[in-house]
């Protein structure tokens, strides 16, 4: 199988070992494109109208709610307002129960994935989640 | 009366007296004048002038027994010795045994001590009325008849009456019977007749004007008048203010701690994951201490999330109070943890039964919460020779539904009967019973804030019945 196409908005390097090993583990094939922040992300991914130099259509987003200098909910739903990006499923992880009572409605069609503090269920949890919505992302792409 | 049983009479009596001629020159003394005025014997015969010297207001004197003489009528003065006596000074004419005025009687009696103890009395009432007046709490004082003796600046003004329609009243009758408060009568007409002095205690009630208060009373008998009933000392400290800050500042204080316990979550995540991390990527690679210091790291990381998340849902049941209790049915809830607690109770054998239960006012998760929690502790805390026995069942009473959730486990030491519904409060080691002793403390919380109590009743070793209560539907008796 080609390997997926991963981007992953995450500050914490503790947090990004933790997902890429999720997908290890998991037998996810992939490659990841990884950003400190969301405007970096924003930056790369929904540049201003015109400038859009790449057709880079990632197989899935991953995001950090609580990454520095930006609302993790602003960034998301500029995500979803590209265009480009309309087909692929994005997931919010975070380990704030709190936020995701807050926001779960404003989140359609957004995954929400909470961090587990133990290792395996941390595994398990972000490892499938991932394969679920490469799956998703694949199946809702053929025609 | 022959001349000496006389002069044996006024030597033998204390009397001071000084008889003088119609010219006012001392005719003779008695020994206590002469101690009194410092009298030579020598000193017969001199003008009374001399003597009146020792007096203040000496003219007024002599002019005074001037006119005793003159009128024959009895004058009585009030004086003021040089040594700073009082002296009462009566002045009568002088009767020869022939019926003829031949001079004055002086006799003097000293009411120095009398004198000085009504000054005493006054100065003490000033002193008290200063100090009623002074004290900034409200202050009231009540006769026998429990009617208003007199109060201070500060009661009039907190509570708005007036000194003039007060005095006199019977407490209850005050201001439009705003004092006729049932806690009040009940200090007044059974606690202080018993104790003769209360403290501390405590009324809150809906005043017309100035809306709910809360106040902390002292109470207390003082000795009035000879031969009459004490009057009361009422003092009055309103605490509506302070307690509304406590209450304020207690809302912030749990705030942070919830705030805190979401907030050390993912540090706390990291801890856990890599400590655990380590113990699967290191294990045998490192020597067989590191694996075991990796291994108590791993605990002690492990256990510190268990506590934080039980902290964090204690915290959840206070913050998130925010609906109006409705009606809940029991049943229904007690059915769902049964479904919960499933796999727990087929695992230990526990049996467990209840009668049909009632709808009760409460709110749907805490209530949850609740059964949850002391069901699952009577699975937990059984004992290990014999399956659980555990039935639920419940009471009416005033009122509430008295629920009782008996099982026949380990049961409570009785010293610990009060002290397990405190949070974080355990009587077993970890490897005995694994736990972070918050479960209690969330049933208590829940039932508190329904408006219920809860309590446990326990023989040590045979089990233990948790109580508690919530109110009822329609909330009648």
């Amino acid at each position: 199988m080609k390997a997926a196409q991963i981007v992953l908005i995450e500050d914490n390097p503790a947090d990004v070992y933790l997902i890429e090993l999720a997908l290890k583990e998991s037998g996810v094939t992939h490659e990841m494109t990884k950003f400190k922040s969301g405007e970096e992300a924003l930056r790369a991914l929904c540049p201003p109208e015109g400038t859009e130099t790449s057709t880079f259509v990632p197989d899935a987003i991953l995001l950090d709610l609580n990454t520095p200098k930006s609302d993790g909910f602003q960034v998301l739903i500029k995500l979803k307002q590209a265009p480009r990006l309309a087909h692929v499923p994005m997931a919010v992880i975070t380990s704030s129960q709190a936020a995701s009572d807050k926001h779960r409605t404003s989140l359609q069609g957004t995954r929400y994935i909470q961090k587990p503090a133990q290792l395996q269920e941390f595994l398990t949890t972000v490892g499938q989640a991932v394969k679920d919505m490469i799956e998703e992302g694949r199946a809702s792409k053929s025609p | 009366m022959a001349n000496s049983d006389l002069e044996n009479l006024l030597n033998s009596t204390q009397v001071a007296a000084i008889f003088l001629d119609s010219d006012l020159r001392i005719r003779s003394f008695t020994p206590a004048a002469g101690a009194v005025f410092r009298l030579l014997a020598s000193d017969a015969g001199r003008p009374l002038t001399d003597l009146a010297a020792q007096f203040a207001g000496e003219g007024a004197v002599v002019e005074h027994m001037k006119e005793v003489l003159r009128t024959l009528s009895v004058r009585e003065l009030a004086l003021t010795g040089a040594q700073g006596q009082y002296f009462v000074m009566r002045i009568l004419p002088y009767r020869t045994i022939h019926n003829v005025i031949d001079g004055v009687v002086v006799t003097f009696f000293d009411v120095t001590q009398l004198k000085e103890a009504e000054q005493r009395v006054l100065a003490a009432k000033v002193y008290v009325e200063n100090i009623v007046k002074t004290v900034r709490e409200p202050l009231l004082v009540l006769d026998a008849g429990l009617r208003v003796h007199s109060a201070n600046k500060s009661f009039y003004e907190l509570f708005g009456v007036s000194e003039n329609e007060s005095k006199g009243q019977v407490i209850f009758d005050l201001g439009n019977r705003q004092w006729d408060i049932p806690e009040l009568r009940r200090l007044l007409g059974e606690v202080l007749p018993h104790n003769k002095a209360v403290r501390d205690f405590r009324v809150e009630h809906d005043f017309p004007e100035l809306g709910r208060r809360i106040m902390l009373l002292g109470a207390r008998e003082i000795p009035h008048e000879k031969d009459q009933a004490p009057l009361i000392l009422l003092a009055i400290d309103d605490i509506t203010e302070s307690k509304d800050l406590l209450l304020k500042m207690n809302e912030e204080l749990k705030h942070i701690a919830y705030a805190t316990s979401h907030d050390l979550q993912e540090p706390l995540r990291m801890v856990v994951s890599y400590t655990q991390l380590l113990a699967r990527e290191y294990k045998g690679k490192l020597d067989g201490q590191a694996d075991q210091f990796i291994a108590y790291a791993v605990e002690g990381a492990l256990r510190m999330e268990m506590l934080l998340k039980d902290l964090r849902e204690y915290w959840s049941v206070n913050e998130h109070w925010r609906e109006r209790p409705i009606p809940v049915d029991s049943n229904r809830v007690c059915a769902e943890i049964l479904q919960i607690l499933n796999a727990a109770i087929q695992e230990s054998g526990a049996r467990v039964t209840h009668d049909p239960l009632p709808t009760v006012i409460a709110e749907e998760v805490p209530l949850r919460l609740l059964f949850q929690n002391l069901i699952g502790n009577a699975i937990k805390y059984r004992r290990p020779d014999e399956p659980a026995r555990i039935h639920i069942q419940a009471r009416r009473t005033h009122g509430l539904w008295r629920f009782s959730v008996a099982d026949n486990g380990i049961g409570i030491e009785a010293q610990h009967l009060e002290t397990i519904f405190a949070p974080f409060k355990r009587l077993h080691g970890l490897d005995e019973y694994p736990g972070s002793g918050i479960g209690l403390a969330i049933c208590k919380t829940v039932v508190e804030r329904s408006g219920g109590q809860i309590w446990v009743e326990s023989t040590y070793g045979q089990g233990s019945t948790f109580y508690y209560t919530l109110p009822a539907k329609d909330g009648d008796a």
